[in-house]
């Protein structure tokens, strides 16, 4: 949890950013770039697609940036630009109607050249982002911002204005479906 | 047990898990009847724990950071004070249609004199000029060809929260209903334009879509932002207008969005009757069912419409569609969202804390497409006192039926 200092630096940078200082937004990019980049990752499947959109999510919070902050349980800079990032993925996919292709995945997989161990992990790390790709978009963007992004409820029901119960049940649906997804082995 | 108190007690294990309170042993002594769920669970959960996470490299974070500090748009306006969302939509102003402007206020300043057309820039609803302004506007739109009047129309749209900012900081509150209906208008346009527009250019229409889309956001946030989560008495109207016109916002997000758009016959009236898509489903439902609501026809249909009932103190709707359905559900009324519960083809959404009449719609919560639309008017006194603590649940549904409501005649002949 970020600690209150933490929180001042940051309302101080936005406000800058909101002023229209670059730089200030510049800062805000070094400090969330790295989550967002995982959350999308995730979303996506492979580090091109989330690197490209990457760069449509931070243009879309500077546009929306001004209005940040308005609505009185809008306080989470994090969560907004997830919510953004989450809205820019779905925008996307409704235009460009999933060009990421799950083979994608399997050339990670057979390309992997590492040790075995790292070899195992990364096979496994490609079958969740098959198994999440087989998500609907809500879910997908519950799971992965719970154990991704590691937000809790609040914050995840808040960037869908849903109630925290109705989150749960998505969750709770989502990891049974992707329990199905991942097959039976193991338990 | 339900499914939500299952869905509590995984989140709970898992947040106690996280933070190390509980091993997963702990959570299957704690909840032996959920043990199957809870594997899953657990199960699901530790992929993405172990799953390797992707870093990205230092040269790339620069790389990108560069371009997109590159690409940043300047910002003309500085939006530091509460007042300032009024100046925020100046920046709104349109470049394409800016030259239309020019040509239809030149014409009509040689008609009718330039001084009234300018003076009107600025009119706000219930002033002399302001009907000029529209007038305008319209002047503009009849003049533009279709793709530009989509563009015009999310500029109008624009313009209405504008003028809405303003009345508000003036406390003009006498003329709202004019605004709200301009609002209205201009929205109904834009719908009905995309439809005209997919049925010719589908790739076009996805690209002022998507323009329309980013503006009707932006409406929305300021909207949510006026509205108020507990206005004082004399506020009253103006959050009923606000939910209105949030209302009328997100209704034409969803027809917009929409896969397959009814596509409307050439017309030059601006102003859309949108009656055609309320239909009367009282055959399909048997009889049973009010008039006036709208059925997705690409959807499964609805064949059992809301049962109303009280359980725990919570008030519930209930609805039966044909087939299962594959996504969950949500449901607004005026704005407001409401968790809905899906088992197999049935739907109960809790409403509790909603107005005591309304319009329910329900919305497929991956895709947000409409589903069902459904007056309502709850007889509250009936409802209150027809609950019997620990009694017979489908009982008391049952007692809430149509039956009652059709000899009162509470829900026939609403308009949508």
């Amino acid at each position: 949890m970020p600690d209150a200092d933490h929180l001042n630096y940051d309302a101080r940078i936005i406000q800058q950013a909101i002023e229209g200082d670059k730089q200030a937004f510049g800062q805000l990019y070094e400090t969330y770039a790295g989550q967002i980049f995982k959350y999308l990752f995730f979303r996506m499947s492979t580090h091109e697609a989330a690197e490209d959109m990457m760069e449509i999510v931070f243009l879309k919070a500077w546009e929306a940036l001004p209005a940040f902050g308005k609505r009185t349980n809008q306080t989470n800079f994090r969560a907004w630009l997830y919510r953004i990032a989450h809205n820019a993925l779905i925008d996307f996919r409704r235009t460009k109607k999933d060009e990421v292709s799950l083979e994608v995945i399997e050339n990670i997989k057979s390309k992997s050249e590492k040790p075995e161990k790292v070899a195992e992990r990364k096979e496994e790390s490609a079958i969740l982002l098959k198994a999440i790709q087989m998500l609907d978009e809500v879910s997908q963007h519950v799971l992965v911002s719970r154990f991704i992004g590691e937000m809790n409820h609040r914050e995840t029901a808040q960037m869908l204005g849903l109630s925290e119960g109705h989150v749960r049940v998505i969750q709770y649906r989502a990891l049974k479906k992707l329990r199905e997804f991942l097959g039976e082995e193991n338990e | 047990m339900n499914e939500r108190r299952k869905a509590q007690l995984i989140d709970e294990c898992l947040d106690a898990v996280i933070e190390g309170m509980y091993s997963e042993s702990d959570c299957f002594m704690r909840y032996p009847e959920i043990q199957q769920e809870l594997l899953d669970a657990f199960y699901s959960f530790r992929q993405f724990h172990s799953a390797e996470t992707p870093q990205l490299s230092t040269e790339k974070m620069r790389r990108i950071k560069k371009n997109i500090l590159f690409n940043l748009p300047d910002r003309d306006m500085v939006v530091t004070k509460p007042s300032g969302l009024r100046y925020r939509w100046q920046n709104t102003k349109r470049r394409f249609a800016m030259t239309w402007v020019i040509i239809v206020t030149t014409i009509l300043s040689l008609l009718s004199g330039a001084g009234a057309v300018y003076a009107s820039n600025d009119a706000l609803p219930g002033e002399f000029l302001y009907p000029v302004k529209t007038w305008v506007e319209d002047v503009q739109l009849v003049l533009s060809p279709d793709d530009v009047d989509v563009e015009l129309s999310g500029i109008f749209a624009s313009r209405r929260i504008e003028e809405l900012l303003a009345l508000i900081e003036e406390g003009d509150l006498e003329d709202l209903d004019e605004l709200v209906d301009g609002y209205h208008n201009r929205t109904e346009l834009m719908t009905q334009l995309i439809a005209q527009i997919k049925a010719r250019n589908p790739e076009e229409a996805i690209r002022l879509r998507l323009d329309l889309e980013t503006k009707l956001q932006e409406h929305a946030l300021i909207i949510e932002t006026l509205i108020d989560d507990e206005p004082a008495e004399d506020e009253l109207p103006l959050q009923d207008r606000l939910r209105v016109m949030l209302q009328t916002n997100m209704q034409t997000r969803l027809r917009i969005n929409e896969e397959e758009v009814e596509v409307p016959e050439e017309s030059d009236e601006l102003n859309v009757d949108d009656s055609a898509e309320v239909e009367s489903s009282e055959e399909e439902a048997g009889g049973d069912q009010e008039k006036n609501q709208y059925q997705n026809q690409n959807q499964n249909k609805v064949v059992y419409s809301s049962d109303e009932y009280l359980e725990n103190g919570s008030l519930f709707f209930q609805f039966k569609f044909a087939d299962s359905l594959e996504d969950d559900v949500y449901g607004e009324v005026d704005g407001t969202l409401y968790d809905c519960s899906v088992d197999g083809s049935m739907v109960t959404c809790g409403l509790t804390g909603s107005a005591g009449k309304g319009i329910l719609r329900l919305y497929n919560l991956r895709t947000h497409e409409l589903l069902y639309s459904y007056d309502y008017d709850h007889d509250y006194e009936y409802l209150w006192g027809g609950t019997k603590e620990g009694g017979n649940e489908n009982q008391e549904r049952g007692e809430t039926d149509h039956g009652d409501r059709d000899q009162e005649g509470g829900m026939d002949g609403k308009d949508k």
